[in-house]
């Protein structure tokens, strides 16, 4: 076995555990929502249809192309450790092998563990590539570039990101996060090339400034603090959380184009319900994290039911981000803000009284409202 | 005056105290006895961490099982984890908040912490992470102080503080250990556990 077996061998092992860990996770996902998997599928070959044609609605492409390098990114974070064979990492730095061969292998993982998300984008723009070596003598240089751009400009950014989600440490939080929230409203005002170049600029300013660090300081008092601090050390599930409501969001705000009202009234719906479950499921980290230190907070005068008000009310102030991002992105009116506003509740109540069951809840409040509306 | 009050308690199946009844006024009390004795179990019931299967543990005529208990109660033991993802000055903070009490500087030196505050809970060796586990039992000077296995891991100095400590602490002290620990002291009285769950 070479080093490049072996380090296959150690990224394949990881894979597998971490697809059993998730497997029960995504047995509830799809039992929930029979749809979200042929969904996941389908999503990068309707993204590829939108980001390649040089034609497309600049918001829609710009919606679309946010998702795509998000999701991307984050499916790559979630094999970094086995890419990098963090859990081996010791023994790996104990072996004679060159730190160039070290990179290379990495680097071929990271393509590797990218396959399908990278191929794609590859195909459609030497495809692209030569339809337009064929063009440039009939028209202009200039056009042919412009035709060429989204499909190229995907293809370097989906490179760029699985690679830096691998290698890179600090988050992507100008690039992935600020500017095409800051962009977006205004993608009509700028063209395709414009705005990739806007993205290069916002990769190269997140990887030049120093990350900005939001000490905790001493604002936030007692199991608050506690909670948060828990928060702060292992931010997965609450990263996880955070991308996964942003990617229902931009899905949701890409097909919004050109789509009747009432059909976007129930996709607001649907997204109230999904979102709402999403944020309260929060709750589940902040039990967890109770009975992991169970007797030492046993141990503090704070009665049982003090420390569940507070991690409830801790709960209730993180899902502001969320609900931020939902208002800024316009998607929902008085009445979705009233039903979020129920399935949230409901969820929270199912959590602490029926953890397994937790969604029976909502869907029993969300027949009701479905009964009551017709 | 701590007292167990026919307590049950089984883990597993397996009965480690039937209908138990102990009364330990002593201000010193050594518990010991052979692995899987229930010392841990009995130490977390004292703390009102554990509620027992039945029966009733009080100290001072009030049950253990209260939130305002907890005021007079200090426990140390492995069980007992400390959130890791604090620093050590962190976890100080907090703790000395939620028992509205100032952080001692003698037995910090005494435990020689004072270079460790700006390590994470989770960083930190066996030893030091005993010694921080001692200072939270008794940052806010409880009544009854309890220790399951107080010198595991010390090194000389912190065993020196951890005799110091059990000699001039004003309150009542239940230490669970195979060690000899507060021996010198005047009135120790020693516990034995068998593992059939009787004395």
């Amino acid at each position: 076995m070479n080093y490049w077996q072996f380090r296959l061998r150690l990224y394949r092992e990881y894979l597998k555990q971490w697809l059993d860990s998730i497997k029960q996770m995504s047995l509830a996902i799809v039992a929930l929502f029979p749809l979200a998997l042929s969904a996941l599928v389908l999503f990068p070959f309707l993204a590829w249809g939108v980001l390649a044609e040089s034609e497309t609605n600049n918001e829609v492409w710009i919606y679309t192309l946010w998702g795509y390098l998000l999701f991307v990114y984050s499916w790559m974070i979630l094999q970094r450790d086995g890419i990098l064979g963090t859990k081996h990492s010791l023994y790996i730095n104990s072996l004679t092998v060159s730190r160039s061969k070290k990179d290379w292998c990495e680097l071929g993982l990271s393509l590797y563990g990218a396959n399908f998300f990278i191929l794609g984008p590859l195909v459609i723009f030497l495809v692209l590539f030569k339809h337009g070596a064929e063009q440039v003598l009939h028209f202009p240089f200039s056009y042919v570039i412009e035709k060429l751009a989204p499909a190229a400009g995907l293809l370097v950014l989906c490179t760029y990101y699985c690679i830096a989600a691998v290698k890179v440490r600090r988050l992507p939080f100008l690039s992935l996060l600020i500017l095409p929230l800051l962009i977006a409203p205004w993608a009509q005002e700028l063209t395709k090339i414009q705005c990739l170049v806007l993205w290069c600029v916002a990769i190269l300013t997140e990887r030049a400034i120093p990350i900005p660090m939001f000490g905790v300081g001493t604002w936030l008092k007692g199991s608050y603090r506690l909670f948060f601090q828990a928060d702060l050390a292992s931010p997965k599930a609450e990263g996880l959380r955070l991308v996964t409501l942003l990617l229902m969001l931009i899905m949701l705000r890409a097909m919004f184009d050109g789509v009747p009202i009432e059909v976007k009234s129930n996709v607001a719906s649907f997204l109230s319900f999904t979102s709402a479950l999403l944020m309260a499921s929060s709750l589940f980290d902040t039990q967890a994290l109770c009975r992991q230190y169970q007797y030492y907070l046993t141990s503090l005068p704070l009665s049982k039911f003090k420390l569940q008000i507070i991690s409830i009310c801790y709960v209730m102030m993180k899902a502001l981000l969320g609900l931020s991002l939902i208002a800024y992105l316009d998607i929902f009116d008085t009445q979705h803000w009233a039903l979020w506003s129920l399935f949230y509740v409901t969820s929270l109540i199912g959590i602490l009284y029926l953890p397994k069951w937790f969604f029976s809840l909502p869907i029993v409040a969300a027949v009701l409202v479905f009964v009551i509306g017709n | 005056m701590l007292e167990f009050k026919e307590v049950s308690q089984s883990y597993q199946n397996r009965c480690l105290f039937n209908e138990f009844s102990l009364v330990i006024d002593e201000p010193r009390v050594l518990i010991s006895g052979p692995n899987g004795s229930g010392k841990t179990t009995l130490l977390l019931m004292a703390a009102g961490l554990v509620k027992p299967d039945s029966g009733e543990v009080s100290f001072k005529q009030q049950s253990v099982l209260g939130a305002d208990s907890k005021k007079s109660i200090g426990i140390s033991a492995s069980k007992v984890s400390l959130p890791g993802f604090f620093t050590v000055q962190e976890l100080l903070d907090f703790h000395s908040r939620q028992f509205n009490c100032e952080v001692s500087e003698k037995w910090l030196e005494q435990f020689s912490l004072q270079d460790y505050l700006n390590t994470k809970v989770t960083d930190l060796s066996l030893g030091n992470y005993k010694k921080l586990s001692l200072m939270t039992a008794i940052i806010h000077q409880p009544a009854l102080l309890l220790l399951d296995e107080p010198a595991n891991g010390l090194d000389e100095k912190a065993r020196v503080g951890l005799n110091l400590l059990l000699s001039e602490y004003p309150g009542q002290v239940v230490i669970a250990s195979h060690e000899a620990l507060a021996a010198e002291h005047n009135q120790v009285r020693h516990i034995q556990l068998q593992r059939d769950a009787s004395l």
